[in-house]
This record gives structure tokens, C-alpha cells and sequence, in this order.
């Protein structure tokens, strides 16, 4: 499905007008107006999965940029500068660029980057940080004026109007696909769990690039069924699991299967998982699809403030019955990162659960080191066996 | 009586704590980051400070934070575990970077019982909506702070208007001072009473203005610094070392606001928007109508300056990829720069070394 989908944003075969899009944009606006949306995130962990974020980084850096930046940025600017060695030949050229800084403030400076590298008009959504317990009502108004303004400037480059019904059918579908995608997390709740989160990561690439298409909708109709089938015949993800894991942050792409496959050696399955928790979302039964559309993009997981976030990360734990948590310190992601040694307090304390924070990168290879991270995991994976035990 | 540079370098010399000790009279409000307006503290009755970073890592804020933090944001959390900060009244930050928001979230688990204040500001500083939108965080943060009648408010705009003045003057005599005095009296600015910085600093402009029409411009290499800088005074020392002098700085974190005065007659809260809005963006932000590019430029020529020092922060992601867009431009000029990555403070001679060869470079290239 995903060959497809680049395969169709390829060279010739790609139809114009291009936008890059980030993760959390409300891309049901492009959607509706028919345009060719790539993501420069999923592309990075492409990059990550196949290992070939590394070389693209150290191009990045020759060119200036320091190596502690966020390694999807570097990979995708180095792709853009030298698509001959990037996978895939690199991407094709945007005609315009549209960021949402919901999932954290790099991606303004990466599309600030990237517009002046293309020479291409850039949108900014602007997501203020939410805290739910303050009167969000503000940052709503104002993101609805943002949709506003958004869409005749896109309506421009489309060369076509947006209708408003054609949107709603859009947001519709889009809300099927997140509510598939809600459900499919929670199946993690059975005993046995019939998923491991490395399972969710790679099933999860529709959900990010494909929100508001039919094509994502029957995916995940067919994934969720194939969930059922599994739990009804008490197939484990992980045979034998004994432990119940939640897993903090983004993916070590480099690393997907041989990292979790240590835990699953040790009957350790991660049930859940706040990454692919930032697509749990509803679209609500708002009139206006703009007011529905503020109140999801606002209330991104990363866009949350600290105690918001460890509500839902301790709810989370109580519904899944997880046994230890581990959290990737992702040294790209700080928005991510660094409340965790915070959150590992807490969790530690109101909860008594044990967690391990693992020092590394969604891409670069170079911030991972394998002997270590055995050594801690199994050291890890024992206290995780004493406290159950207890 | 302490001449004016003794008491600005006295008072940028001392730790938050011992600042606050200084100045017990008023309560205290603790500024982390840029855009937050120290007039709605002023007018209520607050002692606003700027929480310059302080000392090294002593690992404290290791049990808090991944190693990956940038040193400001470690340095802050540090003095708050070691209970530096309780002095302070409220803390307030603004959206800038997400590592502020983090230690936001963080100081306000490890300091429950200072108030923390949090500014939205928006992104993209170039439309209307987003002022309309600040308009509104603005009238927030003015009823965090207290009951500010507008009357006080439009005096302390006032006396913050006068200190911009002051400072541009002495913008345009940096190269008349010595680099370490012009950092201290900058950094001072952000630290002092704003009634006591502005008389010191008016006479000591005075003073410096009547001796100056006599002395006939120094030929030594002249330099515009830049990037981010939270209150490190070694890179001036450095460059005063070296006999090179500092024509302008464009360093977010020691400077606030660069860019004209808050509108007076206009009503202040909309004015106060307005002001933010028409500064040069700090790497945090976009402003497309006000390029950072260009205003390092303009600082360039209108210092007449030989070259540019560019401070790019360790573990900082918005001012490593505004030095790629600094550079980019200085290099279509054939403006010369060096950058120097800088992460906890320290007299490092591998730097000295660095910046004596570049003012070679620039002495050979004159
Ligand atoms: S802008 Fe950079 S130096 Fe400043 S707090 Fe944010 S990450 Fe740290």
C-alpha cells in the first residue's frame, strides 16, 4: 500500500499541485481540494526503517547544520539537496508547504528551510499549546480564523473552490480512519494482546498520510477485523506474554524489530503507546467541520501540557494493565523527551511502576548503542519480573 | 560613588539570588524568555528580572532532564532544584522554543508554590489574526499578574520606552566602549530597576558622548555578535582580549526588543501586541515581513562592521537551523563569520584561539 502511495508520488507519475504536509496538519482541507500531499516525517522514518538516515545527516551537517538537530529534518533537507542518494531518488518538488506546528516547533524552522530552498509559498498553522484545564475556547477562535484564511490561498493554487460538502465527506472518512485506529489501539487491552506497539508502528503509516481516503478506512477495517480474529482464538502478538509494556515516544526506526524482539524474548509485549496515540482523536458531531477540525489538531498529544499528558499516560497504564513502561529519550524530539525523566519520577512514585529510559534516535543510527541498551533492558526486564511477582 | 560601568558590571556579574537579595524591596517577577512584556509586571507592582543563566552544570538537573537539554534550559531547572528561585514572586515564560515549554511544565511540578505564568506567543508574527489572537494572551497575562490600572500601565510603557531610547544611544556608541562594559550595561537592562537603569544610564551616555567628540575613531576590527546568548560574559571578554571591538549585537536573550518603541497614544494592550509584532523575529518565530537575515545585515553595514561572531547554541534546534539561514546570507554578501558553538559556560582557550585566527582573517582581509 505504502509502494503505492510513493510510487504515485514519484517523478512524472505525481500530480500536481504538491504540498509537504506535516503530521499533525488538517489535511482534510488539501484533501478536499484535491491536492498531492507528501510527508516529509513518514519519509524520514522510511529513511530511519531502512537505515539510510544516517548519510543523509552527515550531508545535512556538511552543509551546516549542527548534528544535534532533529534527524528528520537533516535527512529530508539532505534528501532535497542530494536526491540521487536519497531512497526513493528523494522526493518530488513541492509547489507549496504546509506546517502545523501541533507536534512541536522544529517543524517551522524545517519549512522555513524548506521554503526558502524551494522558492515556495509557505502556510503556517499555529497551534498554541493546550492546556485543557485553561478556557481552550481562545486557541479554537483562532484556529478556525486560520482555516479561514488557509483556504482561499489554497483554493488559488488548487485553480478550483473548496466544497464545503466534498470537505465534510472528507473529515467524515478521516474520522472513520481515527476511529478504526482508536479501536485497533485499544485492542491491546486484551489479555493476551492480540498487537504489539512495533506492530501499530508499522501499520500506522496510513493513519498519518492517508487521513480522509477511502484507502485508509478499508485498511483498517481489514486490520481490526484481523484483531478480532485474533483475540477470538486467544492468539497472543507475543507468545507466552507475562509482561505488559507501554512504550513512550516515536520509534527507533533502525532498530524496530530487533529492539522489541528483545523484549519479546523475555515475554515482554507493549500493549500500548503514546506515539500512535496522537492519532486517537474524534472529530466530534460539530455543524461547522472548521470547529471540529480546531478542537482535534489542538489537542495533538504532544500539544498538551505535562500533567495533561500524565493523566492520560497514567490512564493508560490502568486500562492496559501495564507492568513497566520504557521511554525512548529521543534525541531529536525534545517535546517528546524531556519532561520524561520527570514523568519516570512520577510514574515511579504514584503508580510504583519501574521504567527505563532508553537513550537513542528515531533515525540516526549513530545515538543508539546496541550493547548497552541489552545490558539495561535486561537488567530492566528483571525488576519488571520482580514486581510482578510481588 | 560607583562609576555607571562599575555598577552594571557589579550587578550582570551577580547570580538571580544574590540579585534578589539585592533588591528585597519589591516583589519579584522571574523572566525566562523573550517576548514576555516587563511592563505589565512593572505596573503591577513587580520587580521584573530576566533569569540569565548562572554558573555550570552541577548535575542536579540531570534527575530532571535528559542530557540533551540546551544549557539555558538546564541551568534554569538547576537553580530552581537548589532553591535559588524561591525569592521570586511568579516565573513567567513565553511560547518560544519546546524546550521552554518543557521547562515551563517542569518548574511548575519541582515549584508548586510559585506561580508560573506562560505567554502564547504565535508563530508566524506577520497577520493580523495572530495579533488579534496575542491581543487576547496579553489581557491574560495582565490579569495573572495582578489589577493593573491602565494608567499605571501607560507609565511603566513609558519608562520602558525611555530605556529603549537609551539603549539605542548606546547602540550607536558600542564601538566607543569596551566589549565586556557594553555587555554588562546591556545585560544590566534586563536585570536592574528600569528607574535606576535608565537614570545611570542616561548620565553615564552623557558623560561617554562629551568625551568621545574628542577622540578620533579606533582602528581596530569591529564585529557584530549574534545568536543565542542567555547572560555569558566570556565570549566578550574574549573578544576584548583580543583588541577587536563589538559594533552591535543581535542576541536573543540578552536583548528583549530591538525594534522601535510601544505606541504611547495607542491603547496599551493592542499597542503592546503591536510592539511584539513589529520586532525582528527572534530564530523561535517567522516574520516574513521582517527578516532576521536582513536585520544582521543592516546591523553589518550600518556598524560598518569587518565581520560577524555567530553563537549557536548546543542542543538547540531553533538557532541551529537560524545560523544555516544567517550564514547563507552572510556568505552572499561576503560578510566573514564565525561560529561558535557554545553550550555551558566557561573561559575556553580552544575558543580564544578560534576568534584570534578569525581576527587574523579579518585583519588580512582589510
Ligand atoms: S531557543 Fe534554544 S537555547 Fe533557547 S531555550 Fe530554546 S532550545 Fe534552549
Amino acid at each position: 500500500m505504502m509502494d503505492d502511495y510513493y510510487a504515485l508520488r514519484s517523478g512524472e507519475n505525481t500530480e500536481r499541485p504538491v504540498a509537504y504536509v506535516t503530521s499533525g496538519a488538517p489535511v482534510e482541507i488539501l484533501e478536499a481540494l484535491g491536492i498531492t500531499t507528501i510527508y516529509p516525517e513518514n519519509y524520514g522514518a522510511l529513511c530511519g526503517a531502512r537505515r539510510a538516515s544516517t548519510p543523509l545527516c552527515e550531508i545535512a551537517e556538511s552543509k551546516g547544520y549542527p548534528d544535534d538537530l532533529c534527524s528528520y529534518a537533516k535527512g529530508h533537507l539532505a534528501a532535497s539537496m542530494k536526491p540521487e542518494k536519497a531512497p526513493l531518488g528523494g522526493l518530488p518538488p513541492p509547489d507549496f508547504l504546509l506546517c502545523c506546528n501541533n507536534i512541536c516547533q522544529t517543524v517551522v524552522k524545517w519549512y522555513q528551510a524548506l521554503s526558502d530552498y524551494y522558492g515556495c509559498p509557505l502556510f503556517i498553522v499555529d497551534v498554541p499549546f493546550l492546556n485543557p484545564k485553561e478556557k481552550p475556547e481562545p486557541v479554537y477562535l483562532y484556529l478556525k480564523s486560520q482555516f479561514e484564511e488557509l483556504v482561499p490561498e489554497i483554493e488559488r493554487i488548487a485553480q478550483t473552490r473548496l466544497n464545503r460538502e466534498y470537505l465534510s465527506e472528507v473529515i467524515y472518512l478521516s474520522g472513520q480512519a481515527l476511529s478504526l485506529w482508536t479501536e485497533i489501539r485499544s485492542m491491546g487491552r486484551f489479555k493476551p494482546s492480540p498487537v504489539n506497539v512495533p506492530d501499530l508502528f508499522m501499520a500506522m503509516a496510513p493513519i498519518v498520510v492517508m487521513r480522509g481516503k477511502n484507502q485508509a478506512v478499508s485498511f483498517y477495517s481489514e486490520m481490526l477485523d484481523e484483531l478480532k480474529r485474533r483475540v477470538t482464538n486467544g492468539t497472543a502478538a507475543v507468545p507466552g506474554e507475562r509482561f505488559r509494556l507501554l512504550w513512550d515516544n516515536i520509534a527507533i526506526w533502525p532498530q524496530l524489530l530487533p529492539l522489541y524482539r528483545l523484549f519479546a524474548e523475555r515475554d515482554g509485549c507493549f500493549v500500548v503507546d503514546t506515539y500512535t496515540n496522537s492519532w486517537s482523536m474524534n472529530f466530534g458531531s460539530e455543524d461547522d467541520p472548521f470547529e471540529g477540525m480546531a478542537k482535534v489538531y489542538s489537542k495533538a498529544f504532544i500539544n498538551l501540557d505535562f500533567q495533561t499528558r500524565l493523566e492520560i499516560i497514567k490512564c493508560l497504564a490502568r486500562d492496559y494493565e501495564v507492568t513497566g513502561v520504557v521511554m525512548h529519550a529521543n534525541r531529536s524530539c525534545k517535546p517528546f523527551s524531556l519532561c520524561q525523566p520527570l514523568l519516570h519520577r512520577l510514574l515511579n512514585k504514584d503508580l510504583g511502576l519501574p521504567c527505563l529510559i532508553l537513550e537513542a534516535d528515531m533515525s540516526d543510527t549513530r545515538a543508539f548503542n546496541v550493547n548497552a541498551t541489552k545490558e539495561r533492558l535486561s537488567a530492566f526486564m528483571e525488576i519488571v519480573e520482580i514486581i510482578s511477582e510481588s | 560613588m560607583v562609576s555607571a560601568p562599575e555598577r552594571f558590571k557589579r550587578v550582570s556579574g551577580m547570580k538571580t539570588e544574590e540579585l534578589l537579595r539585592e533588591f528585597t524591596g519589591r516583589k519579584a517577577a522571574g523572566v525566562f524568555s523573550a517576548y514576555v512584556p516587563f511592563e505589565i509586571y512593572h505596573s503591577a507592582g513587580y520587580h521584573p528580572v530576566y533569569l540569565f543563566t548562572w554558573g555550570c552544570d552541577s548535575g542536579l538537573a540531570a534527575e530532571y532532564l535528559p542530557g540533551f537539554c540546551c544549557f539555558p534550559g538546564r541551568n534554569l531547572v538547576e537553580h530552581a532544584l537548589a532553591g535559588e528561585l524561591s525569592r521570586l514572586s511568579c516565573i513567567v515564560f513565553s511560547a518560544t522554543c519546546d524546550t521552554v515549554q518543557s521547562i515551563y511544565d517542569i518548574l511548575k511540578v519541582i515549584l508548586p508554590d510559585i506561580p508560573v505564568h506562560y505567554l502564547k506567543i504565535p508563530a508566524l508574527l506577520s497577520r493580523e489574526i495572530a495579533m488579534e489572537y496575542l491581543e487576547a494572551e496579553i489581557d491574560q497575562l495582565i490579569r495573572k499578574s495582578g489589577n493593573i490600572e491602565k494608567i499605571s500601565l501607560r507609565r511603566s510603557i513609558s519608562l520602558y520606552n525611555e530605556k529603549r531610547r537609551l539603549t539605542a544611544r548606546l547602540n550607536r556608541i558600542a564601538w566607543e566602549i569596551t566589549p565586556t562594559d557594553y555587555y554588562a550595561i546591556i545585560k544590566a537592562g534586563m536585570i536592574l530597576p528600569v528607574e535606576e537603569y535608565n537614570l545611570t544610564l542616561s548620565s553615564f551616555l552623557r558623560e561617554i558622548e562629551e568625551l568621545n567628540k574628542k577622540v578620533s575613531p579606533s582602528s581596530s576590527i569591529r564585529l557584530v555578535i549574534a545568536g543565542s546568548h542567555f547572560g555569558e560574559e566570556n565570549i566578550f571578554r574574549i573578544i576584548e582580549e583580543s583588541g577587536m571591538l563589538v559594533v552591535g549585537e543581535f542576541l536573543d536573550g540578552l536583548t528583549l526588543f530591538r525594534r522601535g518603541e510601544v505606541d504611547e497614544e495607542n491603547e496599551p494592550l493592542s499597542a503592546l501586541a503591536r510592539f511584539i509584532f513589529n520586532q525582528v523575529a527572534t530564530a523561535t518565530k517567522v516574520n516574513f515581513c521582517n527578516r532576521r537575515e536582513d536585520y544582521l545585515v543592516d546591523l553589518v553595514r550600518e556598524g560598518e562592521a569587518d565581520g560577524v561572531i555567530l553563537l549557536r547554541r548546543k542542543f538547540c534546534d531553533p538557532y541551529g537551523f537560524d545560523a544555516v539561514l544567517l550564514t547563507t546570507r552572510l556568505e552572499e554578501e561576503g560578510v566573514p563569520y564565525l561560529i561558535i558553538e557554545v553550550d555551558e559556560p566557561g573561559y575556553s582557550g580552544q575558543i580564544k584561539t578560534r576568534v584570534e585566527a578569525f581576527l587574523e582573517m579579518l585583519e588580512i582581509g582589510r
